[in-house]
């Protein structure tokens, strides 16, 4: 920096013409000033004081003024000496600098040095006693070294300036960036070169359910990434950190009460944060938009299977018939034949449960009409309790209700409802050793922007395997091995028929299985 | 619940196992089966001919629905019916609502039979 300040130092000392005829003058003046050098300061100083905007800035009282008065002396004391080296010229520079960082504005660096220019011009006038040519010539030279120190101050002065100007710049940039992450209704999230969390924005603790200080520092795929897709997110990731940006790229994370949400990335490497390579990934949550596009297409299909099975279900029925009159009528043919009416009474259950199987798969796909009436919603799952009595009786089992000051009340088909806790609690008494512990946990909650009820039903089973959660609304899919694997299909048809969701949450009953069911407050 | 007394019967269906079946569990169940029909043209012959206290129909047949077969019949005469159905919600029929009548939803089983007989039929205390 110094080599270059004196090249640029000399450059203007050609442009103004600067000689040693000036050196020479200066040299010769410089006793005359010294000896009156304090009345330059004092008066430059008291110019100081009358400027309220000059004083704003000078923080340190009498004190610092004293302090700027001895620089101001060197400085001149410097100058009159003549000998511009690189330390001469640093020492402007830093002047200049020092304004800025004070935050002065450069036309009181112009208007200090105009009023040294007159004190100069002054003191040589009264005490140098030089003939009018000669001190045409001294003004002449001093004029050239107070105009030489004045560009390098400006030099620095709006080199600094420019420096803080663009880092303000950066620093307005950067909040408005931040609020604007801040304000957007997306998860946004930057992760490091090895993929931990080191930015989180606020939104993203109302979309995923973690606070900030859960997830930063660790790896994004480890805590929101379902485990079967982990590797391709992790592939993206080093795709994105590789330069190539990742654009409408769909993946589910998973929130913190376990529930699946669907999200479309965009990503990109960012080659400075913080001073690091990282990813930003920009995530909007699409997943009541998916969910409508699935229940679309699932009503869709159902419509579909709903007329297969209703003419299925006819030609069934009359097929079922004719086996049913022809097992009666030789059931009276084999009186007396123990052996062959007990293969008949097998035949009439196998048949029984032909018949339940074709009810129950028209049941699922038939449209689902709702008789909504504001109803306690307890009522619902006690009722369903009750009605599974055949289930539990000779079993240790016991339903525990935690409601608080919740109020139950709201729009339901109570007896739609009851067939979707008889469904999710005969489901706990199947899975559960005795003694089986129920528990059913509800709070307030939002649905789409709207009121809503959320009611946890958990129990103490075995909890549901990475794959039973992925699968259990599917329709036909069980665990049972008498089971038509309708339960929870017909379950999650019911509550979206009410405009709620049903899902599968984490349990904290000794790791059981959860699930939320979720009501909005006003009638769908 | 039984009925107090043997019920003439008229009984109709287009499937063979259907009509065997009246024909061997109606007696079974005290009553008497007068008539057998194929169809609904054949059980309004049949209606005109018989002096009747029920009618158990199949709703779809040939020719003649069994709905409709009943509804041409009591529009003369009001005898109770039974009408058999593959449908379980059989409430786009045609029928005569003022006349006692029944709904059986395949497939039906002797006791269903006997308590669809027994609620338009009631023992008498």
């Amino acid at each position: 920096m110094s080599s270059e300040l004196l090249d640029r130092f000399r450059d203007l000392q050609a442009y103004v013409g600067w000689s040693d005829e000036d050196a020479a003058r200066i040299e010769s003046a410089a006793p005359v000033i010294q000896a009156h050098l304090a009345e330059l300061v004092d008066d430059f100083h008291e110019e100081i004081q009358q400027h309220t905007g000059t004083l704003r800035v000078v923080a340190g009282g009498l004190a610092q003024i004293e302090r700027m008065k001895a620089s101001l002396g060197a400085w001149l004391g410097d100058s009159l000496r003549g000998q511009a080296d690189a330390l001469y010229v640093e020492r402007r520079w830093q002047i200049g600098l020092r304004h800025a960082e004070l935050g002065l504005n450069s036309a009181f660096m112009n208007a200090a040095m105009a009023r040294l220019r007159n004190g100069v011009a002054g003191l040589l006038a009264r005490h140098g006693h030089y003939g009018l040519e000669p001190y045409q010539g001294m003004i002449q030279s001093f004029n050239k070294l107070l105009d030489l120190d004045l560009a390098i101050m400006h030099d620095a002065y709006e080199h600094e300036y420019l420096r803080r100007e663009k880092m303000a710049e950066h620093e307005r940039g950067e909040t408005k960036f931040r609020k604007l992450v801040e304000a957007a209704a997306c998860l946004v999230v930057i992760v490091d070169s090895e993929g931990a969390i080191v930015y989180y924005s606020p939104y993203s603790e109302r979309l995923t359910g973690y606070k900030a200080r859960e997830v930063l520092g660790k790896r994004f795929v480890d805590l929101f990434v379902a485990e079967a897709a982990r590797g391709e997110v992790d592939q993206a990731m080093t795709t994105t950190l590789a330069g190539k940006p990742a654009d409408s790229y769909e993946v589910p994370i998973l929130h913190r009460d376990g529930r699946r949400l669907w999200f479309v990335w965009n990503a990109q490497r960012l080659d400075d944060f913080e001073g690091r390579l990282a990813v930003l990934g920009v995530g909007q949550d699409v997943t009541q938009q998916r969910e409508a596009l699935e229940r679309s297409l699932r009503s869709e299909r159902l419509a579909g299977i709903g007329q297969m099975i209703t003419g299925i279900a006819h030609e069934s029925r009359n097929a079922l018939q004719r086996i049913q009159s022809c097992t009666e009528m030789l059931e009276l043919e084999m009186e007396g034949n123990t052996e062959a009416r007990r293969l008949l009474r097998r035949l009439q259950a196998a048949q029984d449960n032909l018949l339940r199987l074709f009810d129950e798969v028209r049941g699922f796909a038939a449209p689902i009409q709702l008789e909504t009436a504001l109803c306690h919603i307890n009522f619902a799952w006690r009722e369903a309790w009750n009605l599974l009595e055949n289930v539990r009786r000779d079993r240790q089992a016991s339903l525990h209700e935690d409601v608080g000051n919740t109020n139950l009340q709201i729009p339901i088909d109570r007896f739609q409802m009851t067939q979707v806790f008889r469904n999710l609690l005969e489901n706990s008494l199947a899975a559960c050793q005795d003694p089986v512990v129920v528990e059913v946990v509800c709070q307030d909650a939002h649905l789409h922007a709207g009121p809503a009820l959320e009611i946890r039903i958990r129990d103490n089973g075995p909890g549901l395997s990475p794959a039973v959660r992925q699968s259990v609304f599917e329709p036909f899919f069980t665990t049972k091995t008498k089971g038509t694997g309708l339960g929870m299909p017909i379950a999650r048809r019911i509550v979206e028929a009410h405009g709620g969701q049903i899902a599968v949450g984490n349990g904290t009953l000794a790791a059981g299985a959860e699930f939320i069911i979720t009501l909005p407050r006003k009638p769908a | 619940m039984s009925t107090s007394r043997a019920l003439r019967i008229a009984v109709a269906d287009d499937e063979p196992d259907m009509r065997d079946y009246f024909r061997v569990m109606l007696p079974r169940l005290g009553h008497l089966v007068v008539a057998v029909a194929s169809n609904g043209r054949e059980l309004v012959e049949a209606s005109e001919k018989h002096e009747l206290d029920l009618i158990i129909a199949d709703v779809r047949m040939p020719e003649l629905d069994g709905d409709a077969a009943v509804k041409a019949i009591c529009s003369a005469r009001p005898i109770p019916f039974i009408l058999v159905s593959a449908y379980s919600k059989p409430n786009s029929l045609d029928v005569c609502e003022d006349v006692e009548h029944a709904y059986l939803t395949k497939p039906v089983k002797r006791e269903d039979l006997e308590e669809a007989i027994s609620l338009l039929y009631p023992v008498s205390t």
